[in-house]
């Protein structure tokens, strides 16, 4: 009997471990770049999918005035444009990189100088995973 | 199988020796075909003093059109161009970056030379509006445009990402698309300072 409550809890624990799956989406090797109040930067890192599929819905920081997804496309001329993300998908277990040139968090009107060495605050809203902070050190620009 | 004498067999070598030593470079990126003295400039540069090519010959240019309010194609280049300045250690004294501003409205000559020197103090930075810069632009091919979808306060400016790369004479050889690598700037560059052409 005590081994068959033991064997419910166990099977309960797993079942909870798994709910959680979504949250085990990783953000690494976060950075930005150097620049004054009132200028613009970017923020670039690497996300891994966890075990589902999830999506970015929004990022927001307190160090810029807009925050935008967004991503460089270069045409067939050569010509780079923006183009804003609504949102940016991740598959579950797939690597989606944030790039110079590509993906990135674009932060508009820098409330304050970025200055090299220091760490910004970036939240990040996934559709399953909830908000997830990351601290993104300041390289030279 | 008759064996070739150890002098033939060496006098091949030597041959396929210089066969490889004349073999000439192939610019990376996208070289002209006929290259052409690079298109006149006639912009100033951040000091307000006329920029002139011909100032430059003996110097090795790399040229880009951006803008300072650019979060993230723009930096990344200036940021790519002092890497490979600084692979060329001394050498680098042959070469100069210069970025023409596709947005002269916000790029005042000031804001222009504030910002390029925080990626490097050796950045010219060129500025010039109305017909003067349509016209360079259009002598290199470079497009731009104000993202008309971006905040009105905030615009964006959509353009040519590429650099161009000016030979020692004033010829103009190639350009970069954005995402060329380092080493393939790099090893043209090098090619160009050992004046092999």
């Amino acid at each position: 009997m005590r081994y068959r409550r033991i064997g419910i809890l166990a099977i309960v624990a797993l079942a909870s471990a798994c709910n959680t799956a979504p949250g085990e989406i990783t953000v690494s090797s976060p950075w930005t770049r150097s620049g004054l109040e009132g200028e613009n930067s970017a923020v670039y890192f690497e996300i891994t999918g966890g075990p589902y599929p999830d999506t970015i819905l929004s990022a927001t920081s307190e160090i810029a005035g807009e925050v935008m997804l967004h991503k460089s496309i270069m045409d067939e001329e050569g010509t780079m444009r923006m183009e804003h993300q609504e949102n940016v998908p991740i598959p579950a277990g797939e690597i989606v990189k944030f790039v110079p040139g590509g993906l990135h968090v674009m932060l508009i009107g820098l409330n304050q100088d970025l200055v090299t060495g220091e760490l910004i605050e970036l939240k990040l809203l996934f559709d399953n995973a909830g908000e997830v902070i990351i601290h993104a050190p300041v390289k030279n620009p | 199988m008759k064996k070739l004498r150890p002098s033939v067999f060496f006098l091949l070598i030597i041959c396929l020796l210089i066969a490889c030593a004349n073999v000439p470079h192939v610019f990376n990126g996208s070289p002209y075909q006929n290259p052409n003295p690079a298109p006149p400039i006639p912009l100033v540069d951040t000091s307000g003093i006329p920029f002139q090519l011909e100032d430059y010959h003996g110097k090795i240019i790399l040229l880009y059109f951006g803008y300072t309010f650019c979060p993230d194609v723009c930096p990344s280049t200036l940021a790519s161009v002092r890497q490979i300045l600084g692979e060329l250690g001394d050498s680098s004294q042959e070469v100069v970056f210069a970025m023409i501003t596709v947005d002269p409205d916000r790029d005042s000559p000031e804001v222009l030379e504030g910002y390029l020197s925080r990626f490097h103090p050796g950045y010219i930075g060129l500025w010039g509006d109305g017909e003067e810069l349509e016209n360079v632009k259009q002598a290199y091919g470079v497009f731009s445009e104000i993202d008309l979808e971006s905040d009105p306060l905030n615009y964006l400016v959509s353009h040519t990402a590429r650099i161009f790369l000016i030979d020692k004479e004033g010829i103009l050889r190639t350009g970069y698309s954005f995402g060329a690598s380092n080493e393939e700037i790099l090893s043209d560059v090098e090619y160009l300072i050992r004046g092999e052409s």
